[in-house]
């Protein structure tokens, strides 16, 4: 009986030292198991790594933080273009755009509440907002909101998006931000811009590498310890130093005084984007965001902004669609901005919320003046 | 007289199962946290820090 007893407790003591043996040695056995799960893992990721799966629960992973706006607005292209998404009746309302509408926007439930209020309908709400969201992000996003049901799409009418040059525009499509590819933005790039667009395989993550580089990581630890992370739409309040306060103020009056001296590449893209939209059964909005006093000080400046809006209200009305903006002269105070551009006011979020929702049920009505 | 040689695959002496148990688990930890390192060290390559620009 005690011979046999500890004739097994020998051979455990044995077993456990051979299985930390195995577990720590360096053997060829270790490097091929360990060459094997590599692999393993790398195929893993292909076949998890796809539009479908990331239009599905899955896509709850992509977003890296609650601030991610690129991997938000790709789950929401995902989720626009799959087929299995029955079409609906409810109406679509697509917010795209930079963070300057997303900021002044802010809160897609009090969105969709004034957009109730104001047309007595409930909405189906989508935010495809970016940071510096470039005129191609754009179209690629507006391509996939509307492809397969069309809704108002809202897009916002900035002075800095006229003084863009070939260069500038190239720039932020070869970033490659968002993950997925559109064929209204390749084209544009090939035929508006006269560029080569960016490779297209039909492989998800060798067209669409720095987007997977950037969230393969985290897209799996997200997954295996099972925390989703939330989109926040306003997530671009910056407190930003006085130094950078006058740094910030340079660039953008900047660009408000180079405003239209070379428009053509920017009119152009968007002229496309907007005849796209609408030749799917949508609507367009521009939205105008209104701007710091601080910013327009100088008299001269004032006038070139509110010579943008006219402008912009006329090739709003001459493509066919709504003019958005608040009444006056869009000018607000500065205390109702994080850093001159970015309205942190949450009263004033709310009065721009009523001003889009008037304008979206205008569109749905087929009205074009604002 | 020549040694025999020990196969790759199996312990110079006691349990064989445990120490394979044991083996590949050290290769499965190990090639999953290299194929997450890899594509860490791809993403600082690639320059991918311009999604993390959040400006106008």
């Amino acid at each position: 009986m005690t011979a046999t007893s500890s004739k097994k407790q020998s051979r455990l003591v044995a077993a456990l030292g051979n299985l930390w043996a195995g577990f720590t040695q360096p053997s060829l056995f270790a490097l091929c198991t360990m060459a094997v799960m590599v692999i393993v893992t790398v195929i893993a990721v292909l076949v998890s790594v796809t539009p479908e799966k990331l239009s599905g629960p899955f896509g709850a992973y992509l977003v890296k933080t609650s601030n991610d706006a690129e991997g938000a607005a790709t789950k929401n292209a995902y989720i626009l273009v799959d087929p299995r998404k029955p079409v609906s009746t409810t109406p679509h309302l697509y917010v795209v755009g930079n963070s300057l509408i997303a900021q002044a926007i802010a809160d897609g439930p009090k969105l969709d509440k004034a957009l109730e209020a104001d047309t007595g309908q409930s909405w189906d709400t989508y935010f495809l907002t970016t940071g510096s969201q470039g005129p191609l992000d754009e179209a690629a996003l507006v391509d996939y909101a509307t492809m397969h049901q069309p809704g108002v799409v809202v897009l916002p009418i900035n002075f800095d998006r006229f003084d863009d040059d070939v260069q500038d525009i190239m720039k932020f499509y070869r970033m490659g931000r968002l993950g997925f590819r559109s064929d209204l933005a390749d084209n544009q790039v090939k035929h508006i811009l006269k560029q080569r667009p960016r490779r297209r395989t039909g492989i998800f993550i060798v067209d669409n590498r720095f987007f997977f580089l950037r969230n393969a990581s985290i897209i799996g630890l997200r997954f295996l310890t099972q925390q989703p992370a939330e989109q926040k739409i306003d997530a671009f309040v910056f407190k930003p130093t006085p130094e950078k306060l006058v740094t910030y103020k340079r660039d953008i009056v900047g660009a408000l005084r180079q405003n239209y001296q070379h428009p053509e590449l920017a009119t152009a893209l968007l002229k496309d984007t907007v005849k796209t939209v609408e030749a799917r059964g949508s609507k367009v909005v521009f939205f105008q965001v209104p701007i710091s006093q601080t910013l327009l000080d100088n008299p001269a400046d004032y006038k070139r902004f509110q010579l943008h809006m006219a402008k912009s209200e006329e090739f709003a009305k001459r493509l066919g669609s709504v003019y958005c903006k608040q009444p006056g002269d869009n000018v607000l105070p500065t205390r109702l901005f994080s850093d001159y551009y970015h309205i942190a006011d949450p009263v004033w979020q709310e009065k721009l919320r009523k001003v889009l929702a008037r304008c979206v049920a205008y569109a749905q009505r087929g009205k074009t003046a604002s | 007289m020549t040694k025999k040689s020990k196969k790759w695959w199996t312990p110079e002496k006691g349990p064989v199962l445990p120490w394979r148990i044991g083996q590949v688990a050290q290769g499965v930890i190990m090639g999953v946290l290299l194929a997450f390192a890899a594509v860490g060290l791809a993403a600082m390559y690639g320059n991918v820090s311009a999604f993390q620009y959040q400006g106008f």
